[in-house]
């Protein structure tokens, strides 16, 4: 059932926010690619198979937030759309070597699985977890810049502050749950605004360095 | 070798053949210094550059007898050795202007583009070639801009500070055979570069 929407609903107005933050980063991510790519040989292919799953991932992203503000129940394809994208678009990355498993991306990775723990001991709907794999490949994005040599040191600590507060929403977000919303929930919820303003920034620095450059 | 720009002429003396020269700059400005050089030399230049450099300096009329050899036309990001060994093909005696440190930082880890870096230095020195590239030092850490200087015989270091509402370059001689300098001011305007009086 829809919720009905009050005239000032700050947790709709924080889930637009952060869908439009995402999809900022993401589009940025893949403007970036775009430069990159064309110096590849026969990188047509997988450009296509990027832009399919930037698509993807978008799409998906949205369906979250909206799913996450009506509260309807799950479709299971929401989540699989964002992790099919997700890898679509990091695949290529690893074949062509753009793309490294390094041990913060991996710790990190592992911390937000681990996150789903409560999820065994506190009741909590069932789309924790789908959610949980949601937030470790959108980590694994938040990290790319990284590996690419196109920020200054500076940038690079925002994209790790980005990434470790990633980090800490994946294990504070069950207090989301809470309804009606408490100024904890919102609160909270500046966690995930924080970070991906600090990747959207960093994207965007990158994306403007690899123009410059490539 | 001399670039063709008086001031910096001056302060960097005739630049050896076998010398390697290193413009640590903040995103692109200071180009101009090289293409200043390519100008003065072109009948023995030629280039390693991007595609969107070269569609730049195809612009340039003075520029039309270079030879450019184009990142993801002529070579990949992956086949570096290829590169190096357009370097020992070109007949010695010749200025090289390799904008290719910055891009390649994107593909590969730094060490790698070091190492990428001093070969070509290598080569530069062995067959009497002289090499000038550019990297953005906000770009890369302290500890790698030193190797990259550890390689070059010259380095250019280009600043930008802003006072007030004014933005102020500057240039100074970081490393040099003959004398390391204090900072000049650095002028560009429409694609000339002009190095004036020393900043307090």
């Amino acid at each position: 059932m829809l919720r009905s929407v009050s005239s000032l609903d700050e947790i709709a107005l924080l889930n637009i926010f952060l869908g439009i933050m995402a999809s900022i980063g993401l589009a940025y991510i893949m403007f970036l690619l775009l430069n990159v790519f064309p110096y590849f040989k026969k990188s047509r292919t997988l450009m296509l198979i990027q832009v399919i799953g930037g698509l993807s991932v978008l799409l998906g992203i949205w369906a979250l937030r909206i799913v996450n503000y009506t509260k309807e129940s799950l479709n299971s394809v929401y989540p699989l759309l964002v992790l099919a994208g997700m890898s679509m678009i990091i695949l290529p990355l690893v074949k062509l070597r753009l793309f490294k498993f390094d041990r913060s991306l991996i710790l990190q990775a592992l911390l937000i699985l681990l996150s789903l723990f409560p999820y065994t001991v506190v009741h909590v709907p069932w789309n924790f977890v789908p959610g949980t794999f949601v937030l470790a490949a959108v980590l694994f994005l938040i990290r790319f810049p990284l590996f690419l040599t196109c920020l200054s040191p500076l940038g690079m600590v925002l994209v790790n502050i980005a990434s470790w507060l990633w980090v800490i929403f994946a294990w504070l977000r069950y207090y989301l749950i809470q309804t009606p919303p408490t100024c904890m929930s919102y609160a909270l919820l500046l966690i995930p605004v924080t970070s991906l303003l600090l990747w959207d920034f960093s994207v965007i620095i990158s994306y403007e360095n690899t123009r410059r450059w490539l | 070798m001399r670039i063709g720009i008086p001031k910096l002429d001056e302060l960097l003396g005739e630049i050896e053949l076998g010398s390697t020269v290193l413009i640590e700059t903040i995103g692109e400005i200071g180009i101009e210094i090289a293409i200043e050089a390519l100008k003065r030399n072109k009948e023995k230049s030629a280039v390693f550059l991007t595609p969107r450099l070269k569609k730049r300096l195809e612009h340039i009329f003075e520029l039309g007898e270079v030879v450019y050899l184009t990142l993801g036309e002529d070579f990949a990001p992956q086949e570096l050795f290829k590169v190096t060994h357009a370097l020992r093909e070109l007949p010695e005696d010749r200025f090289i202007a390799v904008f290719l440190i910055q891009p390649l930082l994107i593909f590969h880890p730094s060490q790698r583009v070091y190492r990428f870096f001093a070969e070509l230095s290598d080569i530069a020195n062995a067959r009497g070639i002289i090499l000038m590239t550019m990297i953005d030092k906000r770009l890369v850490d302290e500890r790698t801009l030193a190797t990259f200087e550890e390689s070059a015989t010259h380095v250019i270091d280009i600043v930008e500070v802003i006072q007030g509402f004014k933005i102020i370059r500057g240039l100074r001689i970081k490393k040099s055979p003959k004398k390391i300098s204090g900072f000049y001011k650095l002028k560009i305007k429409d694609g000339n570069v002009e190095v004036g009086e020393l900043l307090g």
